[in-house]
């Protein structure tokens, strides 16, 4: 898959990673996920993304290649591969925080380097090929265990990791009330980690109708359609005694709709602010007094308009972050085997890899019922 | 499964369990670590650094060297701190010029007919423009 411009995609034949560091591996990729992401950079909205860009950062694979220094891979171990590019040693990744790792990103402090996600995040190539270069790989492949298929446990490279760190941060105690806003992939796992943690109340906020009768399936959620309701933030409240919930979660990022306002100044050729911050906005209004904001839908740099007044007056806490992935692969993994979490549930559509202009299209235009697409090489097929 | 059932799963409850907690550990290498400095890549093409870091981070991609005017452009961006709004707002604007170069070349690259219709209609436009301001000129004196 390489990137020509915005929304233009196609493949190509690029030539085949090599190991440019002794503690690199070379991995054969057997299933690829779309991430609702991998739409910002589709869309020309995150800075440095180059034409010629292999996107896709949550990707399963056997390694095919290690370099000399590697001691915990060896050719032909099937792996999945969390998103952050980690060493696993510096000041952050030995605080646990891998997503802040940095050691492998020098073209910008705000994040450590990313696969398939621009310059801003390194400038690696991602998974949506068939083969793709793993740096670090000691540290950051996870195996996957004999008996379990890639799909079982592709999505731990990514989203159900954020969705479980987003519901986490939200701090949620017995019996709390949580509204998730946007029902795609990593929303949707987000709802079922709250019921994990014990969550009184789930509320999901979408305004496709199909997405939200998924998370009413896949997660036992109460949902709004906020295109059909007055005022979302006033509906929130009512449903909730009148304060708000306890905790508000944006699963959502830069392309959200429900704003005219947002979307203009966003994401037209205007762009004075990075994106539409509208689930953003809704939170900080919904929330309790005192309550929880977590941001885990991504935004980009430089800046966006969000309501700082409030939250101040408020009293809320605000918590985001990238996900540091690697340290919630073990417990999410056992999730996923007692079968309290079907994971690979939520997979709409499988593409062959040649037609991953189709699956972003597909994907993006949230038609014939999309909820995740997953590529498939020709090799894996 | 009724709400109520996925109560019952609540498993993680316990803080202890949430592995993200707390969010910060006491300092110790992640597991299948067996450095004390990660050993550095060299660099094979032009990578940009960010202002502020001394020496490229010991890993980093290779991927897409800059190219053409997109890459100078992206070269100007990378001297100005990641703080100024200039820095993103020039990498847009070459990732904008860098479609419009990756067009060209496709173009000549992949369908040399159109390539060659368009440097034509190119090379027309320009000339048509120029004739055309200097009719403008020599009108007005």
């Amino acid at each position: 898959m390489t990137y020509r411009g915005p929304y233009r995609i196609r493949t190509d034949q690029k030539p085949l990673p090599k190991i440019e560091h002794p503690g690199d591996a070379i991995i054969r990729v057997t299933r690829a996920a779309i991430c609702g992401s991998d739409l910002h950079l589709y869309h020309g909205l995150v800075p440095d993304t180059r034409v010629g860009s292999t996107f896709g950062h949550e990707f399963t694979g056997v390694v095919e290649e290690v370099g000399p220094s590697v001691q915990n891979l060896k050719s032909g171990d099937r792996v999945v591969v969390p998103f952050n590019i980690a060493c696993g040693s510096c000041f952050f990744c030995s605080r646990h925080l891998s997503g802040c790792c940095e050691n492998t990103n020098p073209c910008s402090e705000i994040a450590s380097g990313v696969y398939g996600y621009s310059h801003t995040t390194g400038g690696f190539d991602g998974g949506q090929a068939e083969y793709v270069r793993v740096p670090f790989a000691d540290v950051g492949p996870f195996k996957i265990p004999g008996g379990m298929g890639d799909e079982d446990i592709l999505f731990l490279s990514d989203i159900f990791p954020t969705g479980y760190q987003a519901a986490e941060m939200g701090e949620i105690k017995p019996g709390e009330t949580v509204v998730v806003f946007g029902c795609g992939p990593v929303g949707l796992f987000t709802m079922k980690s709250a019921w994990l943690m014990g969550a009184g109340r789930v509320i999901a906020v979408d305004h496709l109708d199909y997405r939200l009768e998924f998370a009413r399936n896949y997660a036992q959620v109460e949902t709004v359609n906020f295109n059909q309701v007055d005022d979302i933030i006033l509906h929130l409240k009512k449903m909730t005694d009148g304060r708000g919930p306890d905790i508000c979660i944006d699963a959502v990022g830069l392309e959200a709709d429900g704003s005219y306002f947002q979307r203009a100044t966003g994401l037209s050729s205007l762009k004075i602010q990075a994106g539409a911050a509208t689930a953003t906005i809704w939170s900080i209004d919904a929330v309790r007094k005192g309550g929880n904001v977590v941001v885990i839908g991504v935004y980009g740099p430089p800046w966006n308009l969000i309501p700082l007044g409030t939250a101040m007056n408020k009293g809320l806490t605000m918590r985001m972050g990238q996900c540091n992935v690697r340290r919630y692969m073990p417990r999410l993994l056992e999730h996923i085997q007692s079968g309290r979490v079907d994971a690979k549930a939520i997979i709409t559509h499988r593409v062959p890899l040649e037609e991953v202009d189709a699956a972003y299209h597909l994907f993006a235009s949230k038609i014939d019922g999309c909820i995740k697409a997953v590529l498939i090489p020709p090799k894996a097929a | 499964m009724m709400a109520t059932a996925m109560r019952d799963l609540a498993v993680d409850q316990d803080w202890s369990k949430r592995p993200g907690v707390p969010m910060e550990t006491e300092p110790q290498p992640m597991e299948g670590v067996h450095w004390k400095k990660p050993a550095r890549q060299k660099p094979t093409t032009r990578i940009f650094k960010r202002v502020g870091l001394e020496e490229l981070t010991p890993v980093f991609g290779t991927a897409q060297p800059p190219r053409g005017l997109s890459g100078q452009m992206r070269a100007v961006a990378y001297r100005i701190p990641e703080s100024k709004a200039a820095h993103w707002g020039i990498l847009l604007a070459s990732d904008r010029v860098d479609a419009i170069e990756g067009m060209l070349i496709d173009s000549f690259t992949r369908k040399p007919y159109v390539g060659l219709f368009a440097l034509v209609g190119l090379v027309g436009l320009g000339f048509g423009l120029s004739a055309g301001r200097a009719i403008s000129k020599t009108q007005s004196y």
